[in-house]
C-alpha cells in the first residue's frame, strides 16, 4: 500500500513537471534568443535502406557538430532530431507530422526514399515548413507544377541527370545498342522509362528490358535474354542483392558485356555478394576523393562512423545540412517563409559532394541545388568501389 | 542449346532450395501435423547466423557451419518447449499452435533484426565465383553446391525414416501417438528429434543461399513461400516429394521468365492452385 502511494506521488510529480516543461516552451516558442534551432530528418533508420538511412543521418549529425563548434546559428545551437521512417510512406508521413506538431523542428532534411520522401513532403508543404532531400533522387520529388514544390529543396541530382551523364559515357564508348535490367517495383519501372526516354532522345538504342522480381534468386533467363538481344552494353538499374546476382550470372555464362548501373548500387552489400564478378562495372557516384575538401571530409567521417564504404549517403547528409545552416544564418534561426526565401537566394556555396569546383545554388525557380558537373565515375575494382574519372559531362537539360 | 541448358540448371539449382525448405516442412508436418509458418524466418536465422559468422567475425566456414547448427538446435528447442510443448499441455487446437508458429516467425525476424540489425548484408561464397564448364553450359559453385547438398540431405532424411530404428520410431509417432506410446517410443524424445531434423536442415538452407542472396531479417517470407508451394505440389503427404515440387517450380519459373518473363510468377503459382483445385493430395501422394 506504501508503495503504491509512493508511486503515485511520483507519477503525480513527474506529470506536473511535464505540464510545467510544456509551458515554458510553449511560451517561449522556438524562437526565444538561446533556445536551440530544431532541425528534423525523417530517413529509414531502420530495414533494408537503414544502409543509406543511417549513414545519411550521421552526414547530418558531424555537420550539425561542427556548426555548434563553430559558434552555431548567429549564437544559437542547433539541434538534431531524427525520425525513423522503415522506408514506410505512412510512417514517413506520420513522422513529419510529430516533428512539426510536437517538436516544432524550423525544417526537415528528407531521406533516401523517394516513396516516403513523396508521403511526407506533401504533410510537410501543408504547415508550410521547407523540406531539404538529402539523398532521395526520384526526379517527381522536385517539380514545379506540383503543390510540394514551394517548400521543397534538394542537395542531391535526380535519376535523369545520372542516366544523362551514363548516356554521355556510353555514347563516348561507342556503344549503340543498350539492354536495361531493373526490378519490377515502381523504383526500377520508372527507372526503365526514364532510361529509354533519354537514352533513345541522345540517339542511342535501348534494344531491350528485362526485369525481375525483388529477392529473386536466379536471374538467369533474364541475362540470356540480354545476350540473345546481343546488346552492347547493359544498363543495371536493380538494387544490391539482384545486381550482384545478374554480375555473377554475366561471369557464369562467361559474357564480357561492359555494363553501367545506377548510383543505388554504391553499397557494401553489393559488392561482398558480387566479389569479384562485378569487377569492370561504372557507376556513378557524388564524391570525388581527389578533391581536398571531399578527402577531408572522408577522414572525419571514418574516423567518427566508419558505416558509409562510398560515402555517398554521409555526404550528401553532410552538403545537405551545411546548405539548410547557410539558409538559416541568413533567416536568424527563423523558419517558414523566411527560411524558404533564404534557401532560394543561396548562392555558391561549396559543396564536399560533385567536381573538383562545384558549387550549389538555388533560386525561386530551380529547387535543385546541385549544378554543372556534379557526377563523378566509380569502378568495382577487385570487389570494391575505385575512382575512375570525374571528366565526366553532366547538368540539367 | 546451350540457352536450355542454362535455364535448366539455373531451375534445378532454385527448385533445389525451394525443395530443402519443402523438406524441413514437411518433417514437421509428417511427424505431427503442424503446419511450420515459421519456417521460413529458420531459414532466415541459418543465413544470418552465416553472416554472423562468416562476415561479423570472420571465422571459418567450418565454425560457422557449427554457430548454424548450433542456434538451429536452440531454435529447434525453443520450438518444442515454448510453443509447442506448453500449447499441447492446455489441450490447445492445432489451430492455436499453428498461429503460434506465425508469431514465433515475427519474434524471430525481429529479435535477429534487434540483435544484428535490419540491414541486407553481403556473404562472401562457399568457394569463389570462378564457373565450372559442364560441356557448353556453365555452373558457378555456388549453385552446384546447391544441388549436391541438398539432394544429398534428401537421400540421408529418406535413408533415416526408413533404415535407422529412431526414423521408423519418428514415423510410427506420426502415424498414431498413442500406438507408437504403447510399444515404448518415448514421444518428446522422438519430437524433439523430428523438430531438431526440420530446423537443421532449414538453418543449412540459409547457409546456402546466403551467398545468392545475402542476408536479412525480412527474407523468410518469400522463402518459404515458395517452399509450400513445392510442398503441395509434390505432396503433403509425402516427405520427398517437396524435392520433385521444387525442382518443378524452379525450372517452370527459369524458362517462363525467359519465355514471358511478366508472367513467370503467375504462370507458376497458376499451376499450383490448378493442382490443389485437380489434385489435391500433390503429385505424389504416400501410398501408405
Amino acid at each position: 500500500m506504501r508503495k503504491l502511494k509512493i508511486f503515485s506521488l511520483i507519477l503525480v510529480l513527474s506529470f506536473g513537471l511535464l505540464l510545467v516543461g510544456c509551458n515554458s516552451s510553449s511560451t517561449q516558442g522556438s524562437s526565444g534568443a538561446d533556445d536551440p534551432i530544431k532541425v528534423g530528418y525523417i530517413g529509414a533508420l531502420s530495414g533494408g535502406s537503414s544502409t543509406m538511412g543511417v549513414p545519411g543521418k550521421n552526414g547530418i549529425q558531424l555537420a550539425v557538430d561542427e556548426i555548434n563548434a563553430d559558434g552555431g546559428i548567429n549564437g544559437r545551437q542547433i539541434e538534431l532530431i531524427a525520425a525513423d521512417d522503415k522506408a514506410d510512406p505512412a510512417t514517413s508521413a506520420t513522422q513529419a507530422q510529430k516533428l512539426i506538431n510536437e517538436d516544432e523542428v524550423v525544417a526537415i532534411l528528407g531521406g533516401p526514399n523517394s516513396g516516403t520522401v513523396k508521403a511526407n513532403s506533401e504533410v510537410i508543404a501543408q504547415y508550410g515548413v521547407p523540406e531539404l532531400i538529402t539523398i532521395a533522387m526520384n526526379d517527381t520529388l522536385i517539380d514545379p507544377n506540383s503543390a510540394t514544390f514551394p517548400t521543397t529543396f534538394r542537395m542531391t541530382e535526380d535519376n535523369s541527370y545520372d542516366i544523362r551523364a551514363l548516356a554521355e559515357f556510353l555514347i563516348g564508348e561507342g556503344h549503340q545498342n543498350i539492354g536495361v535490367i531493373a526490378d519490377n517495383t515502381a523504383y526500377g519501372q520508372s527507372g526503365t522509362e526514364s532510361i529509354k526516354k533519354i537514352l533513345e532522345e541522345k540517339g542511342l538504342n535501348v534494344e531491350i528490358a528485362v526485369d525481375h522480381p525483388v529477392g529473386a534468386k536466379d536471374l538467369t533467363a533474364q541475362t540470356l535474354k540480354l545476350r540473345e538481344a546481343n546488346v552492347d552494353a547493359v544498363y543495371v538499374f536493380s538494387l544490391g542483392p539482384e545486381g550482384a546476382l545478374f554480375m555473377k550470372t554475366l561471369k557464369q555464362i562467361d559474357w564480357k558485356v561492359p555494363v553501367v548501373g545506377g548510383r543505388g548500387l554504391n553499397m557494401k552489400a553489393f559488392v561482398d555478394l558480387a566479389g569479384d564478378a562485378a569487377d569492370g562495372m561504372i557507376l556513378p557516384t557524388v564524391i570525388n576523393p581527389n578533391k581536398p575538401e571531399a578527402k577531408e571530409f572522408i577522414e572525419k567521417y571514418d574516423e567518427k562512423y566508419n558505416d558509409d564504404p562510398t560515402h555517398v549517403y554521409s555526404s550528401l547528409g553532410y552538403d545537405s545540412m551545411y546548405l539548410l545552416a547557410a539558409a538559416l544564418k541568413k533567416s536568424d534561426g527563423e523558419g517558414g517563409d523566411a527560411l524558404i526565401e533564404a534557401l532560394e537566394s543561396l548562392k555558391d556555396i561549396p559543396t564536399v559532394t560533385g567536381g573538383m569546383d562545384h558549387t550549389a545554388s538555388f533560386t525561386d525557380d530551380k529547387h535543385n541545388a546541385v549544378n554543372e558537373n556534379y557526377i563523378i565515375f566509380n569502378q568495382v575494382k577487385n570487389g570494391a568501389f575505385e575512382f575512375y574519372t570525374d571528366e565526366v559531362e553532366s547538368g540539367w537539360e | 542449346m546451350d540457352v536450355y541448358g542454362q535455364l535448366l540448371i539455373a531451375g534445378i539449382s532454385t527448385g533445389s532450395i525451394y525443395g530443402l525448405i519443402a523438406l524441413a516442412f514437411l518433417i514437421i508436418y509428417n511427424s505431427t501435423q503442424i503446419v511450420n509458418f515459421a519456417q521460413g524466418e529458420m531459414v532466415m536465422v541459418g543465413a544470418m547466423m552465416t553472416f554472423f559468422g562468416l562476415s561479423f567475425h570472420s571465422f571459418s566456414y567450418l565454425s560457422t557451419f557449427f554457430i548454424v547448427i548450433g542456434s538451429m538446435i536452440v531454435i529447434a528447442f525453443i520450438f518444442q518447449h515454448v510453443l509447442v510443448k506448453p500449447l499441447q499441455k492446455q489441450g490447445a487446437s492445432m489451430f492455436s499452435i499453428i498461429i503460434g508458429t506465425i508469431a514465433l516467425g515475427i519474434v524471430l525476424s525481429e529479435g535477429m533484426g534487434l540483435w544484428l540489425g535490419k540491414q541486407q548484408y553481403g556473404v562472401p561464397p562457399i568457394i569463389p565465383n570462378n564457373p565450372i564448364s559442364l560441356g557448353n553450359i556453365t555452373i558457378l559453385p555456388q549453385n552446384l553446391l546447391i544441388i549436391i547438398i541438398s539432394w544429398s540431405l534428401v537421400i540421408s532424411i529418406w535413408y533415416f525414416f526408413n533404415r535407422t530404428m529412431t526414423g521408423l520410431s519418428l514415423r510410427a509417432v506420426s502415424i498414431s501417438t498413442e500406438g507408437a506410446q504403447v510399444s515404448g517410443i518415448k514421444i518428446s524424445r522422438m519430437l524433439a528429434i523430428g523438430f531438431t531434423l526440420s530446423a537443421v536442415v532449414s538453418g543449412i538452407g540459409g547457409l546456402l543461399i546466403a551467398p545468392v542472396v545475402g542476408a536479412s531479417p525480412y527474407l523468410g517470407l518469400s522463402i518459404a513461400v515458395k517452399g509450400f508451394a513445392a510442398a503441395i505440389l509434390g505432396g503433403m503427404g509425402n516427405i520427398y516429394a517437396g524435392m520433385i515440387g521444387g525442382i518443378i517450380i524452379g525450372i517452370s519459373e527459369s524458362f517462363f521468365s525467359f519465355y514471358i518473363p511478366s508472367y513467370a510468377e503467375a504462370i507458376t503459382f497458376t499451376i499450383m492452385l490448378f493442382m490443389l483445385v485437380v489434385k489435391p493430395t500433390g503429385l505424389f501422394p504416400e501410398h501408405s
